[in-house]
């Protein structure tokens, strides 16, 4: 089905390889390798075809939604515009039913004109064009042969294109020379009105170092134009300072020039060989070559191929200094063919002092950080545990999530807003205490969604002056005969005017009062939890949630809960920690009428867990240890992308009929850890049926552990991560069973297979 | 910036001293990409390729 490797996505498809300019920059020409000018000028019918079957068939596999290709030279344009319509239309026809493609082209522009516009705009193609600044700047280097300047042609096509066409300019690539003033350069290309700008390093190696004055000459050079471009209030975007503020947020880096995410790029020469980034010519003769082509190999087996993969390895596959380096997670070691030192591309960028300098420079006056979360916090939830420390730390970055959604939500009642900021002020905390409510995200999340009104906000506002002891007159949302004050209490009523004041800890409604019911708990060790029978939000769980509870049903409830947490405690000691830090809440749930047992956590819920009551402790026990399972990983995947969210296939699940999605079968295989532990150290209480159950969960967790690892899709994160499960549940698998029980629980896993092989 | 080879920087911005009108006052470029990750679909977005002609 799928290769160990990740998925290609980005083509860079050469279609001429002259060129009519002879700038003295140019990595294909005026570098070591010169392996051009053995292969095809232009690329034949016949080459484009099977590039593009590669492509569709490659998609296919992997179950890409969409590919980019990017025509290249050389000077694409040198083609021809008929020839491009065609390559592109094979293209088109060949890859389009399988993946939607989008097609780029880079290009000089010096031959742009309306015929070759007439092509793009056919085809939706977008166009960069190179060009390094103002007249002065560009004539350094983007000259022809005879010295001629290339800037009024580059100029006038851009004005072209701007005018026939601006949806298709994607922006304008220049190449850096510290001798040109950055200002003038910056003004010059914001004056052509380009969507996006690219500022590139020129190409240098270790061996062959780029032009300098100073140590960070480009460091100053692309500050200058940063502090001018911020001052601007960021009028365009530029790639390389976008990137490194989308890194310090911990997102993917925009540019392979920067960041740490896996390389999905390969590239295609006209005579149909498969090539490694392009701009590896600058290292030595022959250096991007890969040995493979169009006719012989698929793009699976190029995906394997180790020059590929040394760049997808992130942070693990950077030098020893790189990974030591406090902007590694934005810098990513730099652009991978600037690495290249004595044979190695082991080492540090050639630009690595101005790397470093620009993005610390950046970071600084970017005002806001992204949570930060130790290697060592997520390695011990790996492992499927986590203890108070861990769990705090998701509660924090939950905490910035909900502030987020309600500042949002908030734009549409400032006033509410500012009533909140003004509590918030005179009670510091308990903002956060109702906001932590799981319920409160789960209505936020559907209110941006336009599935829930923003008048939920007034209530929460009306619960935190409650709490905080403080007076407030303010219309809540009537819901389903109540009002309700997530983490207070719930106001019964037959009105839909919710007008109510808040005064010295009372609530009351203006127009007389009905019943109040106070929210209710459930204790047990000194843990209590809120038993959520009443908040109208609490309903996202996939099994129907009960309604209020009655006095003796709330007994049973305690009683159990109570015998429940008292076996944890005596038995699963490991797990206590982490729930006593973050399990907050408990809805009941409806009993499942087949009297099987339901429970189950939501998402957008963190600290809740839904239930029916459970038949008897142990099971509650066992349910609650489960779903918080799901509740952790839950929030790491807020924080982290263990897996590629664009893969959408979908997998064997040893404990379900219906193959499942990445995030399914990892939220399943996590929690099933805990589920294989329980029953583990059940056995010496009731054998039967903790022998079964155990051989049954240790079995299925680590076939789909094997499933994750080997599914390609895994993020460096993500890999690691799932390698600490392994390493949890291996040596369980050595642990001796009856030989009986091993053979049942062997059969039944061969039927299971056997049955969900025999649907597909 | 605590950030060094033992920390890792997660998606989500540190949000939790900031006065609600304070987030509501950030830009969306900041807030974006976090927004996208909880209320939207979330995606990894693959490094994009970098040219020089
Ligand atoms: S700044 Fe230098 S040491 Fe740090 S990651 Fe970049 S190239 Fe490596």
């Amino acid at each position: 089905m799928s290769g160990h490797h990740l998925a290609l996505r980005q083509f860079v498809v050469k279609v001429h390889t002259r060129c009519d300019l002879a700038c003295d920059h140019c990595y294909v020409y005026e570098h070591a390798d010169q392996s051009w000018q053995q292969k095809p000028k232009v690329v034949p019918p016949e080459t484009i075809t099977r590039i593009a079957e590669r492509i569709a068939e490659h998609a296919r596999r992997r179950s890409l939604s969409e590919v980019s290709v990017i025509l290249h030279g050389g000077e694409p344009l040198l083609a021809g515009p008929e020839r491009l319509d065609e390559i592109i239309t094979i293209l088109t026809d060949q890859i389009n039913p399988a993946a939607t493609l989008r097609v780029k082209i880079h290009t000089n522009a010096v031959l742009l004109s309306e015929r070759y516009l007439k092509v793009f705009e056919k085809h939706a193609v977008q166009i960069g064009i190179s060009l390094d600044g103002d007249r002065e700047a560009n004539d350094r280097h983007r000259r022809y042969a005879n010295g001629r300047s290339s800037y009024d042609l580059v100029v006038k096509s851009i004005g072209l294109l701007q005018r026939n066409n601006p949806d298709l300019f994607s922006g304008i690539l220049c190449t850096i020379d510290t001798k040109n003033d950055p200002i003038r350069v910056y003004e010059s290309l914001l004056r052509l009105n380009p969507p996006k700008i690219d500022f590139l390093l020129p190409h240098a190696t270790w061996e062959e170092p780029p032009p300098r004055q100073s140590q960070t000459d480009y460091a100053d050079w692309l500050s200058a134009i940063y502090d001018r471009w911020e001052k601007d209030e960021r009028p365009v975007r530029i790639r390389l300072f976008d990137s490194i503020i989308r890194t310090t947020y911990g997102e993917s880096s925009l540019s392979e020039a920067i960041g740490v995410e896996p390389s999905s790029l390969v590239v295609i020469d006209t005579d149909g060989s498969y090539e490694q980034v392009d701009s590896l010519k600058v290292a030595f003769d022959g250096a991007p070559a890969t040995g493979l082509d169009v006719f012989r190999n698929t793009l699976d087996e190029v995906a394997g191929h180790p020059g590929i993969n040394a760049r997808q390895n992130g942070i693990a596959g950077l030098s020893a200094e790189c990974q030591a380096c406090p902007v590694v997670s934005s810098c990513g070691g730099g652009l991978y063919p600037h690495r290249f030192r004595a044979n190695s591309f082991d080492n540090p960028s050639v630009y690595c002092a101005d790397l470093f300098k620009l993005i610390s420079h950046v970071r600084e006056a970017t005002l806001m950080q992204a949570h930060q979360v130790p290697r060592k916090t997520i390695e011990s939830f790996a492992t499927g545990f986590g203890g108070d420390a861990e769990v705090r730390s998701l509660t924090e970055s939950q905490a910035s999530i909900r502030r987020m959604l309600l500042s949002d939500i908030g734009s549409a009642d400032p006033e509410t807003l500012r009533t909140l900021d003004s509590l918030e002020e005179l009670s510091p905390g308990m903002t956060d205490t109702v906001f932590a409510h799981p319920y409160v995200r789960v209505w936020a999340v559907d209110c941006l969604r336009g599935k829930a009104l923003v008048g939920h906000l007034r209530n929460i506002t009306a619960a935190v002056a409650f709490r905080a002891g403080a007076r407030l007159k303010t219309r809540a949302e009537v819901k389903d005969g109540a009002i309700h004050l997530p983490t207070v209490g719930t106001l019964v009523t037959d009105r839909t005017d919710g007008s109510i004041e808040i005064d010295g800890g009372q609530v009351r409604l203006l127009d007389g009062d009905r019943e109040w019911r106070p929210v209710r708990t459930l204790t047990s060790g000194g843990h209590t939890v809120v038993l959520e029978d009443a908040d109208p939000y609490r309903d996202c769980h996939q099994w129907p949630v009960a309604g209020r509870l009655s006095s003796d049903e709330l007994a049973r409830w305690q009683e159990s809960f109570d015998a429940a947490w008292r076996l944890i405690e005596a038995d699963y000691p490991e797990y206590l920690p982490g729930l006593r830090a973050g399990l907050t809440t408990i809805v009941p749930l409806r009993p499942d009428p087949a009297g099987g047992d339901v429970s189950s956590a939501a998402r957008h819920a963190f600290g809740s867990v839904a239930a029916a009551l459970p038949a008897d402790p142990a099971t509650f026990a066992l349910l609650l240890i489960h779903e918080f399972q799901h509740v952790k990983l839950g929030a790491i995947l807020d924080l982290f992308d263990l897996y590629d969210q664009n893969d959408h296939r979908r997998f064997y699940a040893p404990w379900r009929p219906d193959p499942r999605p990445l995030e399914g079968l990892l939220q399943g295989t996590y929690a099933h850890i805990a589920v294989a532990d329980f029953w583990r150290r059940r056995r010496h209480v009731e054998p039967d049926p903790a022998h079964h159950e155990f051989a049954r969960w240790r079995a299925q967790t680590a076939e789909a552990i094997e499933t994750l690892a080997g599914s390609g899709a895994l993020t460096e994160l993500g890999a690691d991560f799932v390698a600490r499960m392994r390493d949890t549940l291996t040596p369980w698998l050595a642990e001796e069973l009856p030989p009986d029980v091993e053979k049942q629980a062997r059969v039944a896993a061969e039927a299971h297979l056997e049955a969900f092989q025999s649907q597909l | 910036m605590n950030h060094t080879g033992t920390e890792i920087t997660s998606a989500i911005l540190n949000l939790h001293n900031e006065p609600l009108s304070a987030v509501a006052k950030c830009s969306d470029r900041e807030l974006a990409g976090m927004r996208g990750r909880i209320i939207g679909e979330t995606s990894l977005t693959v490094a994009a390729f970098q040219a020089s002609i």
